[in-house]
């Protein structure tokens, strides 16, 4: 049992902090290889920590004892199973806290405690428990026995501190705080500032944002109303006395989260001169993002009046963020560190020289956008010995919110956060245009879609549209612009590369489509041959207007699809040809999906045909090709059209409200019932979306038909 | 599988031990405290998962070891002193000296109260303070090697009393 004595210095050295590493290193070959130096050891640590628990229990009055006593008393009186739990875990959890800190047990200092309603995020109100109110719960908080805080409803707080020192953290709320005088230190922190007394009556507010203030930072109000507070925030500390209130200011920084965007992010800035005159107007949309090195990269259209001028970038890294003509290849325009705050001065190389800035101040800068919580950057340059200054106001999320300059002023004058695509039940997105990459189409990632003219002289381009707006709201959609003079052009994909993909799968394809001129379109799709065989197309042509419609394409709806192989397939695209003579056209296509579902792209196409027969039968400017009618008679008749428009769309609206009831009773409807509602539901959501537009459409054409003149007697009449 | 009252009074049983182990890894009496309250919560959250016909001190230094393993993974600054391989075979001494720790600390209780004046104020200057050999050498302006070897003297004459003390117990048994 007695160690051998080489064993029993190098464990004493160990044990005493007083070993060297080759002692230690020895001290680890000799506890692996030899058991009986191992439980020398352990027998040498029981004994080291028996003496440690000795000493600090004789030190603390034996911190342990009052709790095992409690649990006990506890044990014995109450024997109903939940409140022996709780109670042996609050006395675990209190052991445990014991053992860590060693204040909040010791007898002569109380826990802290909480009268009334509390939801406490693990079950005890202790140190380092958030405590939560909700609507109409006030609970009352004693820490130390001399601080008395009210949480007033919806607030949280957490509980920090150490006796005698105690502290909470107000992460949402307000708290009024009793203090009693001569105690201990009591603080209440938020993000903005720290509010400290030896002794007093205060309350502490964080005012969330509030309508026009939508934007700002939460700001803090403090309270007293009796002694007084000392509150510290932005490296001051100010007193508040008796009576007095103090608002202080939420902070700003910018930071590389902050500064992250989407695809489809679109800004509008007005350019006005410095007396406010507005000049003219600039269209911003964050067209793709892509990762190079550290920094995320997002390409961003720009377009002065109806003019696209040149894309620039927008570099964000974790530590600043750049503007660039060129990304890689030229100094940036403006480039801030990050985090950016309030006090910090930088300077950067730019495009025009040496730029000296400074972040002067917070500010709540207001726009026709909006108004916003900015930090005010003041920038200097010296361009042939000239001093040129500026002034930028940019705010977390949003980017530049104003800018003013000796000749001109911009602001921020609209601002479009990017629309998800809807998604559509039993189908997949072969492109929505609206991804980070949006010519990459998404279910083929490697493949983009390209344009291609039949002989060279001719025109086809591809690009994203970023200023139309895309299909169902989206942000962007594809634009495909082409000149041709007696041959074809196309825009398409490849699914699979150079290899053929298997589409066998769907069931059919969607997408929507409009053209500048209106005229018909073909979407071609190329399907691989067996060897000695010459490719298959499948060409189908399908009407185009200048507005965004729908075309759904299937096997059954289009044979001549069902004549390919759509399990060898090499392109999907629209193509158009003209024979004779040049053809200019711009062409817009959005939401391509395929539809994994015959049965819900059916319903689908059996609703829109309904629709369709209605809108023939009712529509009265439909009656035939050269018959006219006096522009008010088909004005009432379009009128009462809408009329049975409106009438057709009340009981959808009643069965959607009756679905959404009944969807909403949770775990109360079988699985099966439940997809048999959100199917019909998607089909009634579709019957209103196509009512809707309809009754758009015959709402212009009465407008239209009420600013029209009059149709002479000679040709109205008897011909209808 | 046990109750949570069971794990409770087992933990308080094994307090001690399982102190004395994770404080065998690490040096440092805030981090032992961390790690064992970690533990002890671990214990208590896993009780249905205790299977009381076995011995509860291994299931315990096993969530142990687990817990450090898990910090140094974590923090590769997380003073672990021992590599893992190290750490098992103290476990396992730990396990084969357990049976008979009781008595020798029952031993330690009887001889600890029969040590001289100065090596009990020695003794409370290293443990009731938490101070190193070093620490005290500064604070009693002694060299370190002096109070090293007056450390290891006062252990010497504590293990020489317990184990006469327990010789004496096996004879009169």
């Amino acid at each position: 049992m007695t160690p051998k004595p080489p064993d029993r210095e190098l464990i004493g050295k160990y044990l005493d902090r007083a070993a060297t590493d080759a002692e230690a290193a020895e001290l680890t070959r000799r506890l692996r290889e030899d058991p009986d130096a191992a439980d020398a050891f352990a027998r040498a640590c029981r004994r080291d920590a028996w003496l440690s628990t000795r000493f600090r229990e004789q030190k603390d009055g034996g911190y342990l004892r009052p709790v095992l006593k409690e649990v006990e008393r506890n044990r014995r009186q109450r024997h109903r199973f939940w409140r022996r739990v709780a109670w042996a875990a609050a006395a675990v959890a209190a052991v445990a806290t014991a053992l860590v800190g060693r204040v909040v047990l010791l007898p002569s200092y109380p826990a802290p405690e909480a009268k009334g309603e509390v939801t406490v995020t693990d079950g005890a109100v202790r140190r380092g428990a958030t405590v939560r109110t909700v609507h109409n719960q006030h609970t009352k908080l004693v820490l130390g026995g001399y601080c008395k805080v009210h949480v007033k409803p919806n607030s949280e707080i957490k509980v920090a501190g150490s006796p005698r020192r105690e502290r909470i953290v107000l992460e949402r709320g307000r708290v009024d705080c009793n203090v009693t005088p001569g105690k201990g230190q009591f603080t209440v922190e938020t993000d903005q500032c720290t509010v400290s007394v030896t002794g007093t009556r205060f309350a502490v507010e964080l005012l969330e944002s509030q309508g026009a203030q939508a934007m700002l930072p939460k700001q803090v109000l403090v309270k007293v109303f009796a002694g007084a507070v000392l509150v510290a925030a932005a490296g001051a500390q100010e007193a508040v006395k008796e009576g007095e209130e103090k608002l202080v200011p939420g902070k700003v920084v910018l930071t590389a989260e902050g500064q992250a965007m989407s695809v489809g992010h679109r800004n509008t800035y007005a350019i006005a001169t410095p007396d406010g005159q507005r000049v003219t107007k600039v269209n911003t949309a964050v067209i793709g993002k892509h990762a190079v090195g550290g920094n995320t990269l997002y390409q961003v259209a720009a377009r002065l009046r109806s003019q696209r001028v040149k894309d620039f970038w927008l570099a964000v890294g974790e530590d600043g963020f750049a503007y660039y003509d060129a990304f890689g290849v030229t100094f940036p325009g403006d480039h801030y560190p990050l985090p950016l705050k309030e006090g910090m001065a930088f300077e950067y190389e730019s495009t025009r020289g040496k730029v000296q800035a400074r972040v002067v101040r917070t500010e709540a800068v207001e726009v026709p956008a909006g108004k916003f919580a900015c930090l005010a950057i003041e920038s200097q340059l010296e361009v042939e010995g000239k001093k040129v200054t500026w002034t930028s106001w940019v705010a977390p999320g949003i980017g530049t919110v104003k800018e003013a300059r000796a000749n001109f002023t911009m602001v921020l004058a609209g601002l479009q956060p990017p629309v998800e695509p809807k998604p559509e039940k039993g189908a997949v997105a072969l492109n929505t245009f609206d991804t980070d990459e949006p010519l990459r189409s998404p279910l083929f990632a490697r493949q983009r879609w390209e344009a291609w003219m039949g002989e060279p002289g001719r025109s086809s381009d591809v690009d994203i549209d970023p200023f139309t707006g895309g299909a169902e709201g989206t942000p962007f959609c594809l634009r495909w612009t082409y000149t041709t003079i007696g041959t074809w052009v196309s825009t398409s994909i490849s699914p699979g590369g150079t290899r053929p993909a298997d589409l066998s799968k769907y069931a059919g394809i969607s997408f929507y489509v409009k053209g500048l001129l209106g005229k018909p379109c073909t979407m071609t799709f190329v399907a691989k041959a067996p060897e000695g065989e010459e490719r298959a197309f499948a060409h189908i042509r399908f009407p185009v207007t200048q507005e965004w419609q729908k075309i759904i394409i299937t096997p059954d709806t289009h044979p001549e699809l069902g004549r390919i192989d759509l399990s060898r397939v090499e392109s999907i695209g629209l193509s158009d040809a003209a024979r004779e003579g040049a053809a200019h056209n711009v062409v817009w296509l959005d939401e391509v999906k395929l539809h994994e579902d015959a049965g819900l792209l059916r319903d689908e196409i059996e609703a829109r045909k309904k629709i369709e027969r209605v809108r023939e039968r009712r529509e009265p400017g439909r009656m035939g090709v050269g018959l006219e009618m006096d522009p008010a008679e088909a004005a009432r008749l379009k009128t009462q059209y809408l009329q049975n428009l409106r009438a057709k769309m009340a009981p959808l609206l009643g069965q959607l409200d009756e679905i959404k009831r009944r969807l909403a009773q949770v775990g109360q409807l079988p699985a099966e019932e439940s997809a048999r509602l959100k199917q019909r539901q998607a089909q009634i959501t579709d019957q209103i979306d196509l009512l809707k537009a309809q009754m758009g459409k015959t709402e212009q054409a009465i407008k239209r038909l009420r600013e029209a003149p009059a149709v002479g007697r000679r040709n109205r009449g008897t011909d209808f | 599988m046990a109750d949570r009252d069971t794990i409770f009074r087992l933990l308080m049983q094994h307090e001690g031990e399982i102190r004395a182990f994770v404080g065998s890894m690490l040096r440092h009496r805030g981090l032992c405290d961390d790690v064992f309250q970690e533990v002890a919560l671990t214990l208590w959250e896993q009780a249905d998962r205790y299977d009381a016909s076995r011995p509860f001190g291994p299931w315990a230094r096993g969530i142990a070891v687990n817990k450090m393993l898990e910090r140094r993974r974590r923090d590769r600054r997380f003073p672990l002193a021992f590599s893992p391989e190290t750490i098992e075979a103290v476990a396992q001494a730990f396990a084969r000296t357990e049976p008979s720790a009781r008595r020798e600390l029952d031993a330690l209780e009887h001889c600890f109260q029969r040590l001289p004046e100065r090596a009990r104020r020695l003794l409370a200057l290293r443990y009731e303070d938490d101070l190193s050999a070093g620490e005290i050498a500064k604070r009693t302006r002694r060299t370190l090697a002096a109070i090293y070897q007056a450390l290891s003297r006062a252990r010497a004459a504590l293990e020489e009393c317990i184990r006469r003390r327990l010789a004496l117990e096996q004879e009169g048994a």
